[in-house]
């Protein structure tokens, strides 16, 4: 069996852990330079089989992942951050899968069932049926996915993106029961006596979020949800000509650039927030902008008005403020600032909320808001046996925070069903290295970012064909080139150092030192560059990067061409 | 420290005609500073001959091993298992540490890898330079610390001579006059005047003139 589901971190001689910020921002712990250094030295294979090691959805993140292992980059103080997801997105489009080591036996009895085949569902099914367990996850839509399935609009994740991945889960023995709806088809508790040990709630939120004004319920109002499922089941949808959707996040987005598409001509998105408030990724802002979206910021709605029952128009109130003192949503108008815009089609992108119809069960509790209780640290909500994890049990958020939540269930299941207590079950996060010194940011070459190749903006609105191309070999070797290998760098064997201070003097970043006789980097500076590992005449420093396979260690490459 | 220099692959291959185990035994001290001799440069040394064999067809194993220091009996012990693994040995140590390996391992053949050149140290990155010659009479005291014993081609005590041309000494544009040096640095330390003095004739007893050299320390010799 595998060592750890999530990825596990380094430490050095002094046990201090080395975890990059990378590493340390991603949920689930992928071991980013692992794979970057790889992609550097065209292991791509490799690179893949480092990314399923901790995330069976590895196309997936590197699409729609937000990244925030990018946003903690330490190259950002250099330059800009590393193009982190679309390298892993190029390992996953071209790297080959190692079947073998993904091959796994069913050696457990207890059967598991997942309810809703999402990001957090599929990925707990996957580690469940690593650790030997058989497991059915049971999906109400015709195809596995979850919202990345009926949310994503298919430019930015195509449809065969998604069943590659749902089909290496299959592979391992998950059983996906699709068009089978928990609560209508089979109810929670028919589960148990059908002999699944645990269950595990993973339905996400699928539900829009309405307002509560007048004029909703007129033809042309539709919410985003409903729309953006329709769209990616390729259905006809006709989203009008003129259309306001009214939301900033994701969804929005999402909304707008979906229905810009399908031939709406004057889009408007109008949201509560300013520019800089918005909850909608920047980049996606700045993509809704090329694609001659209107972005309308501070402004409420007020009504929807109607005509012969159809929409025809909508007023807004300007905005006060969104947030209170205590930085908490509650926004304020000026009632009488009122902007009224024609249109012809309206769609709420405004959130969503979980579908709890299904649990008729009232040992599973909800707390006052109507949401699911789950306990945080082990993921058990309040019925024994029974899970929750993803959306549906901490409220919105990214992809991989659902998939690091169902890889955490898994191991909690795991020890559930093994008869451990898990009342004290904790998932600690590492701390990762420090900034980057003043110092050594001046010393490190500036080396910009690759850009991601995009198909052109007059052809991009015709087609739902995927919007980024990818990279090429040559740009992501050059892109993972960039990485400054953090806390992985130069490691003194102070047994063999004969302090001869060459590691000081060829070190283009200044960073060897002698300390109590011997040298010393510090892993907050060193750049991983191997000169003084390749210069030492004692063979004493090693640079953890390489301990595997180091270049530093093949002395035949060093006497070529002097024999 | 002591400096040396490795011997070219060939050089040392020529010697290697009919062995098939080859130990290569580095030396982790002085040699090591100076990349003649150290972990790396014997590693680097294995592989080389490993090529130079497989570049003539020849079968030949190589094992290396490197330890603290080569002249020192205790340190060489660790080499055991390689030698007596090997046909013949190639140590890249300084000319003490073949010398102390082919008398602990008799009767197998110890060969030098390197060229042990001198007394130095690294002038600047890749360069060592000769410092100190071990005359067993020093005068650094009398020469403001700039040693005319090792540093003048002539080792005169009473310099410079006529080959001294702008600083630098007659027999190569590459050496600075050591004498000339010697008199900036006497200028520098307030001392010019002590050039005027004449040295004596020098007691070269004290250096190999009076034979192989040894020092004895009564109170630590048990």
């Amino acid at each position: 069996m595998r060592k750890s589901l999530l990825g596990s971190v380094k430490q050095n001689n002094d046990n201090e852990t080395l975890t990059p910020p990378c590493q340390g921002a991603c949920p689930i712990l992928t071991p980013v330079q692992r794979y970057i250094s790889a992609i550097a030295e065209e292991r791509v294979d490799d690179a893949l089989a480092i990314n399923l090691e901790v995330n069976p959805f590895p196309s997936i993140c590197g699409r729609i992942c937000c990244h925030p292992c990018e946003d903690r980059c330490r190259r950002i103080k250099v330059d800009e951050a590393l193009s982190i997801a679309s390298l892993k997105r190029f390992a996953a489009d071209n790297g080959r899968v190692r079947t073998e080591k993904q091959k796994t036996v069913k050696s457990k009895k207890h059967k598991i069932a997942v309810i809703g085949a999402g990001p957090a569902g599929l990925a707990a099914a996957n580690d469940l049926a690593l650790l030997g367990y058989p497991v059915t996850v049971f999906e109400k839509m015709p195809e596995a996915g979850g919202m990345l399935r009926v949310g994503v609009p298919k430019y930015r994740l195509p449809k065969d993106v998604i069943q590659k991945e749902v089909k290496r889960i299959k592979s391992l023995g998950v059983e996906i029961k699709t068009n089978v709806e928990v609560g209508k088809d089979i109810k929670i508790n028919d589960l148990k006596k059908e002999g699944y040990k645990a269950i595990l709630i993973g339905v996400g939120l699928a539900l829009s979020r309405s307002l509560p004004i007048e004029g909703v319920e007129l033809k042309g109002v539709h919410l985003a949800l409903p729309f953006l499922k329709a769209v990616n089941f390729d259905e006809k949808v006709k989203p009008g000509k003129k259309l306001i959707v009214i939301g900033g996040g994701n969804v929005a987005v999402d909304v707008a650039r979906s229905a810009r598409r399908l031939g709406a001509k004057d889009i408007k998105m109008i949201c509560l927030e300013s520019k800089d408030e918005m909850p909608a990724h920047c980049w996606e802002v700045e993509e809704t902008l090329e694609e001659k979206v209107e972005i309308v910021n501070s402004l409420g709605p007020k009504r929807i008005i109607g005509k012969d029952g159809k929409v025809s128009g909508i007023e807004f109130m300007a905005v006060k403020s969104v947030f209170d003192d205590f930085g908490r949503f509650n926004p304020t108008f000026y009632k009488n600032k009122i902007t009224k815009f024609e249109c012809d089609t309206v769609i709420i992108a405004i959130g969503q909320m979980a579908d709890l119809s299904f649990l008729n069960d009232p040992e599973i509790k909800l707390n006052e808001r109507g949401q699911l209780i789950v306990n945080k640290n082990n993921f058990s909500t309040t019925k024994n046996g029974v899970f929750a994890c993803g959306e549906v049990a901490s409220g919105p958020g990214i992809a991989v925070e659902a998939i690091a939540a169902g890889k955490k269930t898994a191991i909690s299941i795991d020890k559930y069903l093994r008869g451990e207590d898990i009342s004290c079950l904790k998932f600690e996060r590492p701390d990762s290295i420090s900034e980057l010194p003043e110092k050594t940011t001046e010393l490190v070459k500036k080396y910009s970012r690759q850009k991601m190749p995009k198909i052109p903006i007059k052809e991009r609105l015709k087609t739902f064909s995927e919007l980024e191309i990818g990279f090429d070999k040559k740009i992501a070797v050059r892109e993972a080139l960039r990485c400054m290998s953090c806390g992985a760098g130069a490691e003194v064997n102070s047994d063999k150092c004969i302090a001869c201070l060459t590691c000081v003097r060829v070190c283009p970043y200044e960073v060897p030192e002698i300390k109590d006789g011997f040298a010393y980097m510090d892993a907050e500076e060193c750049q991983a560059c191997g000169i003084c590992a390749s210069e030492c005449p004692a063979s004493a420093i090693e640079i953890r990067h390489y301990k595997e396979s180091s270049p530093f260690c093949d002395k035949e490459l060093l006497v070529k061409g002097r024999v | 420290m002591i400096i040396a220099s490795q011997k070219s692959v060939r050089e040392i291959a020529d010697n290697l005609t009919k062995h098939k185990r080859i130990s290569v035994a580095g030396c982790g001290t002085c040699v090591a500073v100076c990349f003649a001799g150290g972990e790396r440069e014997s590693e680097i040394l294995a592989s080389a001959l490993r090529m130079f064999f497989k570049l003539k067809s020849r079968k030949v194993e190589i094992r290396q091993q490197t330890v603290k220091r080569q002249c020192e009996w205790e340190f060489i012990e660790e080499l055991k298992e390689n030698i007596d693994w090997a046909d013949i040995v190639v140590s890249t140590a300084c000319g003490i540490g073949v010398q102390a390996v082919q008398k602990k391992y008799l009767p197998k053949r110890v060969l030098p890898g390197l060229n042990t050149s001198f007394m130095g140290m690294p002038t600047s990155p890749g360069v060592w330079k000769e410092r100190c010659l071990g005359c067993g009479d020093c005068v650094l005291d009398e020469t403001g610390g700039i040693c005319p014993i090792a540093r003048c081609a002539k080792n005169l005590l009473n310099g410079p001579c006529g080959g001294s041309q702008n600083g630098k000494c007659e027999i190569s544009k590459d050496i600075d006059c050591a004498w000339q040096e010697i008199y900036d640095r006497l200028k520098v330390l307030g001392l010019l005047d002590s050039m005027n003095e004449i040295a004596l004739p020098k007691n070269w007893s004290t250096s190999r003139d009076g034979g192989p050299r040894r020092i004895v320390r009564e109170d630590v010799n048990t």
